[in-house]
């Protein structure tokens, strides 16, 4: 059959690059939300650190980039960035800035950062497209590349400005399990060391490649458990352990974590178990007596528990480090609060609400037990992966909200195998239905595999046993009469333009938002945006001294040091517990013993984040207990939750707050002089109390700046008294109090 | 700024000097002492004290710091003094000058009363200050001085006899001590100040922003003292060194070079900087009573070592390399026969080890 001069195979390949390549630009698309409505800037935190390091290695190459020694964070211990950090998400942008003014295109290095997660988000969707079509075909492919193209799980990390490691990493797991899969099939070293390449790459971008470091070990055990083990599966894992090990532990971060964490542990005792199983393998295949094979299987047993126990005495014995806390958080939700309070403070380490998979996969969270089930019918080789994919991924994603990333990819590729197979079932002998093109090319498609599966030297050849039962399915249902046809079609058309629409809103609505810039809405429907962030940040760096050290709550550290250039005690980074502590104490304690620290980590100005005047909710009074606690996990001597609280257990800002509250920095930095603004008594919009009658009166550090909606709030740290008096006594001579005299004498 | 004041000192002087932590006695009060008076004291109220120059004992009531006094004042003549006492507080910055001996107090004094001491005096013995400064923190001086007569000619004139031990002295100290007094109160004695302040590695002579752990390190400081209306080289030997980072790592105290120039001296150490990398702040903390204040400050980053700095070879990992060689070699020489060496019998094998 010939269409426009062209075969029908050509015309089908045709419109499946097409296809992709429009799902591609759609998903590059619908992530420019945020530059439309605001401008092309970084947005959140970490991606400002991120934006610094590129910009940083761009200036000064590679290799000062790997040893960099940031003493401009973390003041004064300072941080090894060159060392701890997941280079290769700078690395990419920087890779891309050279190519592109090798070509004498000079583009900003900040337009590539803001269009780098969109860009990748592309990528997606082809290694969504290619892993999927490996699984199934390739029209459950392109139905995979566009639901991750728009699913908002995953926009909400990907959207332009959102210069984070995540952008990159999910194509790369994608491109990494899709590689990982056709290694699988082909059993060719080729492949797996591709897979591993991968692998490095993904290392090298995102702490989350421990996902795939055991979800791949996993995913070989189930196999040898189902007896499945072949050739292909030893040389695909083997390459790919050995290679992707190797690689991983050239980064700097990672170092020698591969053979000293418990987290890698599984990867390479199951390495250990494949090397055994195949020796017995290839053993057996000359003997062949009963007797033998029990031997031989009692042997891999023994051996895998050997391996085990070894296991658990190393850990014991302190050779392998043992589960980390953020681990552990992940297999008891509550242990964070009570062992790391720091892990637990951030919001997006929170265990997940049931409406956010509704929201951030819709109709998809209903299709993908529907995918799952039916990788349930035929469990070969790549739907076991999917399946475990599947399981692991919903768990963690239903532990910590940050996961939903990692588990929009898998729920993206089942759903669309499910939508697929159902079209498979009503629309395939319905060609004038103009609907699904991509279906047309169904038929094609699914005889390429299973003639590839005859042709591959597996015993078990999966693909022929799924065609052919697919042709009987099919069989089955012909008798379905137009009408019932058309319900099931029209009715799956509404849900997925519904599915558009919802993905379109959420993106527009929810994920846009660069969180260093707020919009809302006046009374007459226009857009008021509200800028304090940069306002003050700019205020900082234009008006202080280049060397001058600003304390904040961790949060805002990345981006002081990205907008303001100042140095920072804290920063988003964490990696000090106890320095972030020293922080929390300085800000929950009363001001003589926080003017002691400042005095000593030679602050110069504190920055306080205040929401009460318009409502925003995240400010730092309403993160003041986490820094309590942070505070008192390293000091419970002197911070003291419980004092924060009335006897009645409320935290209150009004007239019922405790003293202590009320004599904590951070309150008298928030609320001072916020009763003078109404001209009586203050009224908080976020916590909804009245504050207490009377003057906040601050000694050790006075107001610098104050933002246009008192959302920022900057004080100068005061100096010594240059006569000695403590800095109590010089405020009260300063409001013209007379120092107590001593009683006289009467005669 | 000198502040002398009398027994008729008004409030406000009170409540000023009471923020430098100096609580000067009640109106009409004088410090008396009924041991050391001087002859020529009137009234037979004893208010006429006499100080004596220093002796290098507990019963001492000058100060012997040469900062502030030439040696011919501390050793000199006793000096007069009738006025009112001040209590000294607590502050760091005060440095009491002259103060009252251990048998003087301080007590009202009127015409119309008799001596009776009916309550506790508020200050007395060496509590009394009567000469006192305070030096602000930013090298600012004043000092208090609890008696205007004290700088009069009469008292800088006039001879010493003291009553109770009937010594004998041609010349009160008065006048010497007023001067050197004045001197250092104007910033003309015990004025040191930093030149300049260097650091480079060992062996190199620029200064980096930046050094390594475990660099050795020259740090030099150059001091001069303002004597005698012209900047000299400064003669301390405390002079001392911190490289500090939350705490002090390093303190060391530095060596006095003989100074070529004469305006200054400069003071040097070497040292090796610490295994620890951060933020250091090289830091010359130099506060002695008399003398202004050095605070002098340099912040360096120590960074750890680059990825090019660790030896390449360790001779403990020689096995390791030696496996990894043949290895290597013995991989290369298996593919080569795998390669070459292929028979018709080989064919399945090679399918299961592709």
């Amino acid at each position: 059959m010939k269409v426009l001069g062209l075969e029908t195979q050509n015309i089908s390949a045709l419109l499946k690059v097409v296809i992709l390549g429009l799902i591609a630009a759609v998903a590059l698309a619908s992530r420019l939300f945020s530059i439309i409505r605001f401008e092309s800037v970084i947005h959140e935190f970490d991606p400002w650190f991120n934006y610094r390091t590129t910009r940083f290695l761009v200036a000064n190459g590679f290799y000062e980039f790997w040893n960099w020694f940031d003493e401009r964070s973390w003041y004064p211990l300072g941080r090894v960035v060159g060392g701890t950090v997941y280079p290769g998400l700078m690395v990419t942008s920087a890779t891309i800035y050279n190519i592109l003014h090798a070509l004498n295109f000079t583009v900003d290095i900040r337009n590539i950062c803001v269009l780098l997660a969109p860009l990748f988000s592309g990528f997606t969707s082809v290694a969504a497209y290619l892993l999927t079509s490996e699984i199934k075909d390739s029209s459950a492919g392109l139905l995979a590349a566009a639901f991750i193209g728009v699913a908002p799980g995953y926009i909400s990390r990907s959207v332009a400005g959102s210069y984070d490691n995540e952008g990159i990493a999910i194509f790369l797991l994608m491109f990494t399990f899709y590689l990982w899969i056709k290694a699988l099939k082909e059993g060719s070293a080729y492949w797996g060391a591709l897979t591993a390449l991968f692998y490095f790459y993904m290392v090298a971008a995102w702490g989350g490649y421990v996902f795939i470091i055991n979800l791949i070990p996993l995913h070989a055990f189930t196999l040898i458990l189902m007896g499945r083990f072949s050739t292909r599966l030893y040389v695909a894992y083997s390459s790919f352990y050995i290679l992707g090990t190797l690689m991983s532990m050239q980064i700097p971060f990672v170092g020698f974590q591969p053979t000293r964490t418990s987290e890698h542990m599984a990867a390479l005792g199951i390495f250990g178990l494949i090397q055994i199983i195949a020796f017995v393998e290839f053993a057996r295949s000359y003997i062949s007596s009963n007797q033998a094979q029990i031997l031989f299987k009692s042997f891999v047993v023994i051996s895998f528990v050997g391996m085990l126990s070894g296991l658990v005495l190393l850990t014991l014995g302190g050779y392998i480090a043992p589960w980390t806390g953020r681990f552990y958080s992940l297999w008891d939700t509550g242990y964070a609060k009570k062992f790391i309070p720091i892990i637990a403070s951030v919001s997006e380490h929170q265990p997940t609400a049931w409406p956010s998979f509704f929201f951030d996969l819709e109709m998809l969270i209903f299709l993908f037990p529907a995918g799952i089930y039916l990788c349930f019918k035929e469990l070969h080789d790549g739907h076991v992966f999917l399946i475990l994919y599947g399981i692991t991924a919903s768990y963690f994603a239903g532990v910590m909200v940050r996961l939903m990333l990692a588990l929009t990819p898998v729920v993206c590729v089942t759903s669309a195998i499910a939508i697929s197979r159902l079209f498979d079932i009503y629309l395939k002998l319905d060609p004038e239905d103009s609907d699904n093109n991509s279906v047309k090319s169904n038929k094609s498609v699914i005889d390429k595999p299973s003639r590839k599966g005859d042709s591959s030297r597996s015993t078990s050849s999966p693909s022929t046993n799924k065609s052919s039962e697919k042709k009987k399915k099919s069989e089955h249902f012909r008798i379905l009469g137009f009408d019932t046809r058309i319900l099931v079609i029209s009715n799956f058309f509404i849900f997925l333009t519904i599915f558009i629409w919802h993905c379109t809103w959420v993106t527009s609505n929810a994920y846009s938002s660069p969180s260093i810039v707020l919009a809302s809405r006046q009374a007459d429907g226009s857009q008021y945006i509200i800028d304090d962030f940069r306002e003050a940040y700019y205020w900082l760096r234009k008006n202080t001294d280049y060397s001058s050290k600003v304390m904040s709550w961790w949060d805002y550290g990345y981006q002081i040091a990205g907008m303001a250039d100042r140095t920072v005690l804290v920063d988003n980074n964490t990696w000090n517990n106890t320095h972030i502590a020293t922080v929390g104490k300085a800000m929950s304690s009363p001001e003589d013993v926080a003017y002691k620290i400042m005095r000593r980590h030679d602050v110069d100005y504190v920055l306080v984040i205040f929401g009460g005047l318009l409502g925003y909710s995240g400010d730092d009074i309403n993160k003041f207990l986490w820094m309590i606690r942070i505070a008192e996990g390293v000091y419970p001597n002197e911070v003291k939750e419980v004092n924060f609280f009335t006897p009645r257990g409320e935290y209150r800002v009004d007239d019922e707050a405790t003293p202590t509250m009320r004599n904590s920095l951070m309150y008298k930095m928030s609320y001072h002089n916020y009763n003078e603004l109404f001209g009586g008594q203050g009224q908080d919009r976020v916590r909804g109390a009245r504050l207490p009658i009377g003057k906040i009166k601050l000694d050790t550090v006075e107001e610098a700046y104050t933002t246009e909606n008192w959302i920022v709030r900057i004080y100068k740290v005061k100096k010594l008294d240059n006569i000695g008096r403590s800095l109590e006594q010089a405020g009260e001579f300063e409001s013209g109090k007379k120092r107590r005299k001593r009683v006289k004498r009467t005669n | 700024m000198i502040l002398a004041t009398s027994s008729k000192t008004s409030e406000t002087i009170r409540d000023f000097s009471r923020e430098f932590d100096i609580e000067i006695d009640d109106k009409d009060t004088f410090v008396i002492d009924h041991f050391n008076y001087d002859i020529f004291d009137e009234g037979g109220k004893h208010t006429l004290v006499i100080i004596d120059n220093n002796k290098g004992n507990n019963d001492d009531s000058i100060t012997n710091n040469p900062a502030i006094l030439s040696k011919e004042v501390i050793e000199g003549s006793p000096i007069l003094f009738r006025g009112i006492g001040h209590k000294v507080g607590s502050s760091p910055l005060l440095v009491k000058i002259l103060w009252g001996r251990n048998t003087s107090y301080s007590y009202e004094v009127r015409e119309d009363q008799k001596n009776i001491v009916d309550q506790v005096p508020f200050i007395s013995g060496n509590q009394i200050g009567l000469v006192t400064a305070l030096q602000a923190r930013n090298n600012a001086r004043i000092t208090f001085v609890g008696s205007l007569e004290f700088f009069s000619d009469r008292f800088f004139d006039s001879p010493v006899h003291n009553v109770v031990t009937s010594e004998k002295f041609p010349k009160s100290g008065n006048e010497d001590f007023a001067m050197d007094l004045v001197k250092w109160t104007f910033q003309k004695k015990g004025v040191i100040k930093v030149i300049s302040r260097h650091h480079n590695k060992e062996g190199e002579t620029e200064q980096l922003e930046t050094y390594r752990i475990k660099d050795n390190i020259t740090y030099t400081i150059e001091i001069s003292e303002y004597v005698n209306d012209q900047w000299q080289a400064f003669n301390g030997t405390d002079v001392q060194f911190e490289a500090i980072m939350l705490d002090p790592y390093i303190r060391k105290t530095l060596t006095p070079t003989s100074s070529p120039d004469l305006e200054s001296r400069k003071f040097i150490t070497n040292i090796q900087l610490p295994d620890v990398y951060g933020v250091f702040t090289f830091r010359v903390n130099y506060k002695r009573p008399g003398y202004s204040y050095i605070d002098d400050k340099s912040v360096v980053a120590i960074r750890p070592f680059r990825h090019n700095e660790y030896p390449r070879y360790i001779s403990a990992a020689y096995p390791y390399y030696t496996v990894t060689a043949s290895m290597i070699v013995s991989f290369l020489i298996f593919s080569i026969v795998w390669i070459f060496n292929e028979d018709p019998s080989s064919k399945n094998k090679t399918k299961k080890t592709n």
